[in-house]
């Protein structure tokens, strides 16, 4: 990769990693309950940018929120989120953002595969966060599914279903950012 | 989004080194989960303080964090759901504790003044410093490119308030063609996602043009980071501080 490249990629991702903290306050409501767009940027994060500059992008926005900045959902931000209930949540996306660059990569981006691989990626931030809030707010495994996982199912369908349909119209103009 | 971003000044928070800035948010935030109902009313006073320092408004910030309520309420009912102690509300099999209520309370407590110590850093702080600041602390940690993280962070810092007055525009936009009609939450976002993502990565290539055109290189001047008398009678203040909130605790 070439340096002016070098510098687009960085460049993106930081502005990427900007957007992904503006969906921390920016709101669609669903009934009375309003879902932040913040998860929906990751993903896009990875569709867009791919595996590298993606986890760069996030890995950037996770460490403006450990020093402080208020980044996080709600306008939260400090190193003491990374230890809290929900805390699992934050580290899933590094993985979560990875597995939708590298499945968008290397399937040519296929719509069947970068959709599965953004439904895998919810599950996979899951995964990791359920068990740290069952363990950070010492709940039971099903209180801690109640409370963590069941009221945001619905929210993250439509953002995965809005992130597709987002970048089938982006993606022709921005051009073969991750190719 | 008006608080969120620098605001110029020359307050004392404005001139406490950078470094210094983000040593008080990483303390506070860790001792924060320590400390008692008194050690956050104290720590509320200095923050409010630091928050009428800087000039911010009260009112407009309870508008632009509204959102962290809807946070609040998830990490109320939480709590209240796995303390266990005498019930003060029952939904069908669900107990809400008096204990959790409480204790939920404080940790919102808590969230609410990291959240206003970072606002207040934003807005007593360059982008550009922020940048040094970030720089300066990640030097001595391996394998981390120091110098494109900070100015990776730095961009974000700038870039913030710019995308968030662009979904104001584009939401003003969206809502004088009649999307409050449309409730569906898909449709919204749907409708939202591209004009914001085509603006923010048109920026982005103005960026680099302006950069390159300025020769950027990861070899340059840094702005220089120097300390004043000020700032070590910050820090003592911060360890007395903290070492007081603790032992309070």
């Amino acid at each position: 990769m070439s340096d002016t490249q070098q510098v687009k990629m960085m460049v993106y991702a930081a502005l990427m990693a900007a957007l992904t903290a503006a969906g921390a306050y920016i709101a669609v409501p669903i009934g009375p309950v309003p879902i932040v767009l913040q998860n929906m940027f990751v993903l896009l994060t990875g569709l867009l940018l791919g595996s590298r500059w993606g986890l760069a992008g996030v890995g950037v926005y996770l460490l403006a929120g450990a020093f402080g900045l208020p980044v996080f959902a709600g306008g939260t931000g400090g190193i003491g989120r990374f230890f809290g209930p929900t805390g699992g949540y934050l580290l899933g996306y590094l993985p979560a953002v990875y597995m939708v660059g590298i499945v968008s990569e290397k399937t040519n981006r296929n719509a069947f595969f970068e959709v599965s691989a953004m439904i895998g990626a919810t599950l996979l931030v899951y995964l990791i966060g359920v068990p740290w809030l069952k363990i950070a707010a010492n709940l039971s495994w099903a209180k801690a599914m109640g409370l963590g996982m069941y009221p945001f199912l619905l929210g993250d369908a439509i953002k995965i279903a809005a992130a597709f349909a987002i970048i089938k119209a982006v993606r022709p103009v921005l051009g073969g950012l991750n190719s | 989004m008006s608080q969120l971003g620098y605001r110029h000044g020359n307050t004392i928070v404005h001139r406490f080194d950078v470094r210094l800035k983000i040593l008080y948010l990483a303390v506070f935030s860790l001792i924060s989960v320590h400390i008692s109902w008194i050690g956050l009313l104290v720590l509320t006073m200095v923050i409010v303080a630091a928050v009428s320092v800087v000039r911010l408004s009260i009112v407009s910030l309870f508008r632009d964090f509204r959102y962290l309520g809807v946070l609040m309420i998830f990490v109320l009912a939480a709590r209240s759901l796995s303390i266990p102690d005498h019930a003060f509300w029952r939904i069908d099999r669900l107990v809400f504790s008096h204990s959790g209520f409480m204790d939920g309370t404080i940790y919102c407590w808590r969230l609410t003044l990291i959240t206003l110590m970072g606002v207040v850093m934003l807005a007593s702080t360059r982008s550009s410093e922020i940048r040094a600041g970030i720089q300066w602390m990640l030097k001595p940690v391996p394998f981390i490119p120091e110098k494109k993280v900070g100015m990776m962070m730095g961009l974000i810092v700038r870039f913030i308030p710019v995308i968030l007055n662009q979904v104001m525009e584009t939401g003003q936009a969206l809502r004088a063609r009649g999307i409050e009609g449309r409730r569906n939450p898909f449709h919204r976002m749907a409708i939202l996602g591209p004009p914001l993502l085509r603006r923010t990565f048109l920026q982005a290539d103005r960026l680099v043009l302006a950069m390159e055109a300025r020769c950027y290189t990861e070899h340059r001047t840094e702005r220089p980071l120097s300390t004043t008398r000020l700032d070590w009678i910050g820090l003592v203040g911060l360890l007395g501080l903290s070492g007081m909130l603790l032992f309070v605790a």
